[in-house]
C-alpha cells in the first residue's frame, strides 16, 4: 500500500510535473549513473551515462502511466529495472550498429512490477539508494531550518566538530548550540520520515531508516539509538554520498 | 610459593597475552594491511599495464583494419563512409596514444607513488589545451571588421559565437577617446554570423545582452547587418579563474591555499563582488558566473555577458547556466514557469560568486551544492561565507555587496584563520553602508537625456566594469558615477511616476535585431530597451523629444536624434527580420556547398581521413623511393657479377654502369680521351695498386655495339679500359679516341671481324660462344684475354623495340684464351679473375 505522499509524488510525475522530475533527477541521479557505470564496466563513457541516465528518467516518465503499486515492487528496484532496460538497449543498438543494422528501442518488460523480492538486487545500489533518500531529506532541512541551525548542524554533524568548537566560532554557548542541534534533528527525522515515505513503495523499504541507525522516533522506541548514534550514521551516510558525487563529478570531468 | 608460580603464570600469560593483542593490533594489523595495499598496488600496476597494451594492439589492429576501409571509400567516392570510418581512425588514435601514455608514463609512475609528477600532464595540460585558441586569425580576413586588424582569436564560449583579438586602428582609437573609453589598445570582437552557423535565437539572445552591456560601458563598438552581428569590448590579457586556480594550490603546497594565496583568492573574489553589484546596481544580471568567466590578470575581471538579463525583465526564467554555479533553486523555479522580475537574480549571482569561491578555496566544484565540503585548509569565518553564499534563496546573503563586507573581513585580517564566524560583520547585524537601489538603467525615466537635465553621473569612465577593469581598487566603493548612480540620478530627476502620463500609448518597433522599440506619444517618440515590458507596472513619463538610445552616454554628450520614426508594426518587423535571416542562410549554404563540392558540414573530412590518406601517400612514397633506391643502387654497384652461372674458369660476365661522358682532349696525335675522368682515373689506378698487383698481360678489348656509341657507353668502356691499363695491362683493339696507324688499325679491323663473325651468331652468354673466343685468342698473338663489351639482352644486341636506344644496359665479359695446357689455363683463369676483381674496384671506386 502506498503512502499518501508517494501517491502523491507519483501523481505529479503523472502529471508530467517538471520540478517533480527535476527532484527525482537530482536525487537519485547520481546513483542511477553509478550503477550505470558499474553495469557498463568501461564500456561506457561517461557523457554516455549521462545520456543514459537522462534517457531512464524518459522511460520512467513513459512507463509511469502504466504504473501499478498493487505489484509490490519496491522503488529502488523500479529505478534499477528502468535502467537497466535503458542500457540493455543503448548495448543492443551497438551491437546492431557494429553490425550494420538498425534496431529499434525495444519495449520496456515490465515484470519487474512484480519482482520486488528478486533476490539478485544489488545490496551496494540499495544503500546508495537509500543514501540519497537521506541526502535529500538533508537538503530539505536545510531549506527550512533557520540558516544559524543548520550551520551549527553542519558543523556538528558533518563536519565533525565538538560542540565546544562550534559554540567558540560561533560566539554562543555549548547548551544554545546542543538546543539548536536538536532542533535540526527533529526536523531531519521528520523529514527523513516524509523523503523515504516519499520514495518507498512497500513497508520493507520504509522500514530501512532503522536499519541503517537511523531511529526516526526516538520517544517512541525504546530502544532506538540515541541522538548520538543519528549523528554520527548521518555523518556517515553524508560522507559516503559526498563521495559518491565525487566520483560522479570525476567521472564527468574525465 | 605454592600459590605464587601459578599466579606468576597467570600474570605472565595475561601480560603476553595483552603484549599480543597490542602487536596484534598495533603492530601485525597495519603490516598486513600494509602489504595487502602493497599486492593491491602491484597487482593494480600489472593489470593497468596489461590492459593497456591490449587496449594499445587492439587500436593499431583497428586502426589498420580502418584505413584500407577510409582509401576504399574515398575511391568508391563514399566520401561520408570514408569521413564516418576516418573518425573511427581518429578515436583508434587518440586511444593507442592515451594507451602509450599509460604504459610509458602514467602506470609506472603511478606504481612509484609519483602521481603528482603526472598531474600536470593528466589535468592542467587539458584544461590548458581545452582553453587554447580555436584557431590562429582568419586568412585573408583580418580586416573583415572595419577599423579593427584581427590578430588572433580566443575559445569560442557556448553561445555560438566566435571571439577574435584586434587591433582597433588609429580613426577608431579615436573614436573610443572621445566617448570616453581611454587606453583601449586591443579588443575582443564577438561575432555572430549566420554564414558562419550562428543561430538567430543566439543572435537575439546576444543582441539582448548587448543592450545591457552597453549600458554598463562595456561595449565599445557594435555593429548589425542581416546576417551579422558583432561588438567590440576591451580586450583583458590574462587567464581564466579556472586556469589560475590549481596554480595557486600547487604554488601553495598539498593541502589548500596558504595564507598568501588564500589572501589573493579572497581578492580575486571580492573583485568579483565589486563587478557583480555593479551589474545589479544596473539593474542587471549576470546569470553565467564560473571561473571560466573571470579572467585573471592583477585582478579578476567578470566577462562574457551572453547570459546577462535585467533583473526586472517579464521574461520566463530560464535554466540558462552552467552546472556546479548555477543554484539548483533556478531550475526549480525556470521549471515551475516564474518570471525574472519575481525573483531577485542577484541571489543567483551571489550563489555562483560563493561557488566560485568554494572551488578556489577547494580547487574543486561544488558538486554537492550547499551541502558540498570544504576539506582543505580553510579559515572557519571563510567556510560560512561560502555557506552563507550557497546557502537557501532566501537565507543566502541578500546582496554582493553584503557577502563583500564579510569577506573583507576575513581578507583585512592580520591571520585570516583566527577570524571566527562571529566576527563577521553580517553575524553582528551590519549591512552595506550603501544598499543596492532599486532603480534599474532600463527603467530609468527617458527624460534623463532631455535638454536641460544634466546627465549626472553618466561618466563613462565611471562606468568602466567587468571586462573593461575599470575599478579604481578592490575596496567595495560604489561610488556616485556608476550605472546604480545612474539609476539614483535618473530617480532623482523626478522618479518613476513622475510627471505627466499617457494612457495608451502606441510601441512600435524600431529595430527587431536589437529590441529598440519606441513609444509614440502622439508627439515624440522614445527608444527603449527591448527587455523593457511593452506594458510595465512603471508609468513612463512623457516628454521625450528624440527617438534616441537610453545606452549610458558620457557626460556632456549631446545626443543625435535618429530621424523619424519606423512606423512598421511588429509583425512586419519579425516578417522582414525572418526574411532575411532565411535569405541569409540560402546565400550561406549555396557559398558553403560550392567551396565543399557539394558536401554537407558533417562529411567534412577529419583527422582520420587525413591520416589514412598520409599513411597511404607515405606507403606510395616508400614504395617509388624503394624502387628508385634500388635502381640507383644498382647503378651505383656499377659493375657486378650478373649470376653465378654466368662465372666460370676462364670468364667473368660483368654489369659496366653508364658514365658521364669523357671530354675529348687535344694532344699531340690529334683528338683523344683523357682517361682520367673527373679524376676518376687517378682514383681508379691508386686504388688498383692498393688493392691488387700489377698485372703482365695483353687484352684485346672487342666493342660488340651498335654504332655510335651512346656517350655513357663510350664512358663506361673507356673507364674500364684505363683501369685495365693503369694495371699494367696492355690494351689492344678497337678503342674510340685512340690514335691508330693504318696498320694496326686494318689489324684490328681484321681481328674484329674474325671474332664477329665465329660468334655473333652466338648467344654471348653461351658456352659455345665464349669456346669461340677463347679458342680465337688461343691463335692470336699477343692476347691473353678478350673483353667483349656487350648489351646485356638476351641475343646481345639490340632488339627491334630498342631501335634507336643508346643506353641500354651494358655488360662486359672477359674470357681468357683457351692455353695449351692446364698450368697455361690455370694462368690465365687467374688473370682474369684478377682484372674482374680490379675492373670491379675500379669501378666501385
Amino acid at each position: 500500500m502506498l503512502s499518501s505522499l508517494t501517491t502523491n509524488f507519483i501523481g505529479r510525475l503523472k502529471a508530467s510535473d517538471q520540478a517533480a522530475w527535476f527532484e527525482l533527477w537530482e536525487t537519485f541521479g547520481p546513483v542511477v549513473r553509478a550503477q550505470l557505470t558499474k553495469w557498463g564496466k568501461g564500456r561506457i563513457g561517461s557523457e554516455t551515462v549521462r545520456d543514459l541516465s537522462q534517457e531512464t528518467l524518459a522511460a520512467l516518465s513513459e512507463s509511469i502511466d502504466r504504473f501499478d503499486p498493487s505489484r509490490g515492487a519496491r522503488f529502488s528496484t523500479w529505478l534499477l529495472a528502468i535502467a537497466k532496460h535503458v542500457l540493455g538497449d543503448e548495448m543492443d543498438r551497438r551491437m546492431a550498429q557494429k553490425r550494420g543494422g538498425q534496431k529499434k528501442f525495444t519495449e520496456l518488460d515490465e515484470s519487474w512490477m512484480a519482482a520486488s523480492t528478486a533476490a539478485n538486487v544489488d545490496s551496494a545500489y540499495e544503500a546508495a539508494v537509500f543514501r540519497a533518500k537521506v541526502e535529500a531529506a538533508i537538503r530539505l532541512v536545510q531549506k527550512e531550518a533557520e540558516f544559524l541551525d543548520f550551520s551549527i548542524f553542519s558543523m556538528r554533524v558533518l563536519e565533525g566538530k565538538s560542540g565546544k568548537d562550534v559554540a567558540s566560532a560561533l560566539g554562543t554557548s555549548e547548551p544554545t548550540v546542543s538546543r539548536r542541534l536538536a532542533k535540526v534533528r527533529d526536523l531531519l527525522r521528520d523529514r527523513l520520515a516524509q523523503v523515504i515515505s516519499t520514495y518507498s513503495f512497500t513497508q520493507e523499504e520504509r522500514e530501512e531508516a532503522a536499519r541503517n541507525g537511523l531511529a526516526l522516533t526516538p520517544k517512541q522506541d525504546p530502544g532506538a539509538a540515541d541522538d548520538a548514534m543519528f549523528d554520527e550514521a548521518i555523518g556517515e551516510i553524508y560522507h559516503q554520498q559526498m563521495e559518491l558525487r565525487r566520483q560522479d563529478q570525476a567521472a564527468r570531468l574525465v | 610459593m605454592a600459590l605464587g608460580a601459578p599466579i606468576l603464570i597467570l600474570v605472565l600469560a595475561a601480560l603476553g597475552i595483552a603484549v599480543g593483542v597490542f602487536l596484534l593490533v598495533y603492530l601485525i594489523v597495519p603490516i598486513c594491511k600494509g602489504i595487502g595495499w602493497l599486492i593491491k598496488h602491484i597487482f593494480t600496476f600489472i593489470f593497468g599495464m596489461i590492459v593497456d597494451l591490449l587496449r594499445l594492439v587492439g587500436s593499431i589492429v583497428t586502426a589498420i583494419v580502418m584505413i584500407p576501409l577510409i582509401l576504399g571509400n574515398i575511391l568508391l567516392g563514399r566520401w561520408s563512409g570514408a569521413v564516418h570510418y576516418g573518425r573511427s581512425l581518429q578515436g583508434e588514435m587518440i586511444s593507442g596514444g592515451l594507451s602509450v601514455y599509460r604504459v610509458l608514463i602514467g602506470h609506472p609512475f603511478r606504481l612509484l607513488l609519483l602521481s603528482a609528477v603526472t598531474e600536470g600532464l593528466e589535468k592542467r595540460l587539458p584544461a590548458a589545451v581545452a582553453a587554447a585558441p580555436t584557431s590562429d586569425r582568419p586568412a585573408g580576413r583580418i580586416h573583415q571588421f572595419e577599423g579593427y586588424t584581427i590578430v588572433g582569436s580566443l575559445q569560442a564560449g557556448g553561445s555560438g559565437g566566435k571571439l577574435y583579438v584586434a587591433n582597433p586602428e588609429p580613426a577608431k582609437r579615436a573614436a573610443f577617446e572621445r566617448s570616453g573609453h581611454r587606453g583601449v589598445e586591443q579588443v575582443v570582437i564577438k561575432t555572430f554570423s549566420l554564414e558562419d552557423g550562428s543561430e538567430l535565437p543566439q543572435i537575439v539572445r546576444e543582441s539582448r545582452a548587448l543592450d545591457a552591456a552597453k549600458k554598463l560601458g562595456l561595449v565599445l563598438d557594435h555593429e548589425l547587418t542581416p546576417s551579422r552581428f558583432y561588438y567590440a569590448m576591451r580586450y583583458v590579457p590574462g587567464q581564466p579563474l579556472g586556469l589560475v586556480t590549481p596554480q595557486l594550490h600547487a604554488a601553495s603546497g598539498g593541502n589548500g591555499l596558504d595564507e598568501r594565496h588564500l589572501r589573493l583568492a579572497m581578492g580575486y573574489v571580492l573583485d568579483l563582488l565589486e563587478t557583480l553589484e555593479n551589474y545589479h546596481r544596473g539593474g542587471l544580471w549576470h546569470k553565467d558566473v564560473k571561473p571560466d568567466n573571470i579572467i585573471v590578470d592583477q585582478r579578476a575581471h567578470l566577462v562574457d555577458f551572453g547570459l546577462v538579463t535585467p533583473l526586472r525583465s517579464s521574461m520566463t526564467l530560464t535554466t540558462h547556466g552552467t552546472e556546479y554555479f548555477r543554484d539548483p533553486e533556478l531550475v526549480r523555479l525556470a521549471l515551475k514557469g516564474v518570471k525574472v522580475s519575481e525573483v531577485d537574480g542577484a541571489r543567483f549571482d551571489v550563489y555562483a560568486a560563493g561557488a566560485v569561491l568554494y572551488s578556489i578555496v577547494e580547487n574543486s566544484f561544488p558538486a554537492h551544492g550547499v551541502l558540498s565540503q570544504v576539506s582543505r585548509r580553510c579559515p572557519e569565518a571563510l567556510k560560512w561565507v561560502i555557506r552563507r553564499a550557497m546557502a537557501d534563496y532566501d537565507k543566502r546573503y541578500p546582496s554582493s555587496a553584503a557577502m563583500a563586507l564579510d569577506l573583507r573581513t576575513v581578507f583585512e585580517a592580520a591571520d585570516p584563520f583566527t577570524v571566527k564566524p562571529i566576527d563577521l560583520p553580517s553575524m553582528q547585524g551590519q549591512v552595506p553602508a550603501s544598499p543596492r537601489p532599486v532603480e534599474d538603467v532600463f527603467y530609468r525615466p527617458s527624460y534623463v537625456h532631455m535638454p536641460g537635465i544634466p546627465p549626472a553621473g553618466l561618466g563613462v569612465g565611471a562606468v568602466q566594469v567587468g571586462a573593461a577593469g575599470g575599478f579604481a581598487g578592490s575596496a567595495p566603493n560604489f561610488a556616485a558615477g556608476s550605472p546604480a548612480a545612474v539609476g539614483s540620478a535618473g530617480g532623482g530627476g523626478g522618479g518613476r511616476g513622475a510627471g505627466v502620463r499617457r494612457s495608451t500609448p502606441r510601441i512600435s518597433v524600431r529595430n527587431w535585431w536589437t529590441g529598440e522599440f519606441a513609444i509614440d506619444h502622439g508627439v515624440a517618440a522614445a527608444v527603449h530597451s527591448p527587455v523593457a515590458p511593452p506594458v510595465e507596472p512603471f508609468a513612463r513619463p512623457v516628454g521625450a523629444v528624440a527617438a534616441q538610445p537610453v545606452p549610458i552616454m558620457p557626460a556632456g554628450f549631446t545626443p543625435v536624434p535618429a530621424g523619424p520614426v519606423v512606423r512598421r508594426s511588429a509583425a512586419e518587423q519579425l516578417n522582414s527580420a525572418r526574411a532575411r535571416a532565411a535569405a541569409a542562410r540560402e546565400r550561406a549554404a549555396t557559398r558553403m556547398a560550392s567551396r565543399r563540392g557539394g558536401r554537407t558540414f558533417s562529411t567534412e573530412p577529419n583527422v582520420g581521413v587525413f591520416v589514412a590518406l598520409a599513411f597511404f601517400l607515405g606507403a606510395c612514397v616508400l614504395l617509388v623511393g624503394g624502387i628508385i633506391a634500388m635502381g640507383l643502387n644498382s647503378s651505383r654497384r656499377t659493375i657486378s657479377v650478373q649470376s653465378s652461372a654466368e662465372v666460370g674458369r676462364g670468364y667473368a660476365t660483368l654489369t659496366l654502369p653508364p658514365l658521364p661522358p669523357i671530354p675529348p682532349v687535344e694532344n699531340a696525335d690529334g683528338v683523344a680521351y683523357s682517361t682520367d675522368v673527373e679524376g676518376q682515373g687517378a682514383e681508379v689506378s691508386s686504388a688498383v695498386t692498393k688493392a691488387s698487383v700489377a698485372m703482365d698481360g695483353a687484352a684485346f678489348i672487342w666493342i660488340d655495339l651498335t654504332r655510335p656509341l651512346s656517350a655513357a657507353h663510350e664512358a663506361a668502356i673507356m673507364h674500364t679500359v684505363s683501369t685495365l691499363e693503369s694495371m699494367g695491362v696492355h690494351v689492344s683493339g678497337d678503342l674510340p679516341g685512340r690514335a691508330l696507324t693504318d696498320e694496326e688499325r686494318r689489324q684490328i679491323v681484321d681481328q674484329t671481324a674474325e671474332l664477329v663473325a665465329a660468334s655473333s651468331a652466338l648467344p654471348w652468354n653461351s658456352d659455345s660462344a665464349r669456346s669461340v673466343i677463347s679458342g680465337w685468342a688461343d691463335e692470336q698473338h699477343g692476347v691473353d684475354v678478350v673483353v667483349r663489351f656487350h648489351y646485356l639482352t638476351e641475343s646481345g644486341v639490340p632488339r627491334i623495340s630498342d631501335a634507336g636506344k643508346t643506353d641500354l644496359p651494358l655488360g662486359c665479359t672477359i674470357i681468357a684464351r683457351a692455353g695449351h695446357d692446364e698450368a697455361e689455363r690455370a694462368h690465365f683463369a687467374d688473370l682474369v679473375d684478377q682484372l674482374q676483381a680490379a675492373v670491379e674496384a675500379g669501378s666501385e671506386r
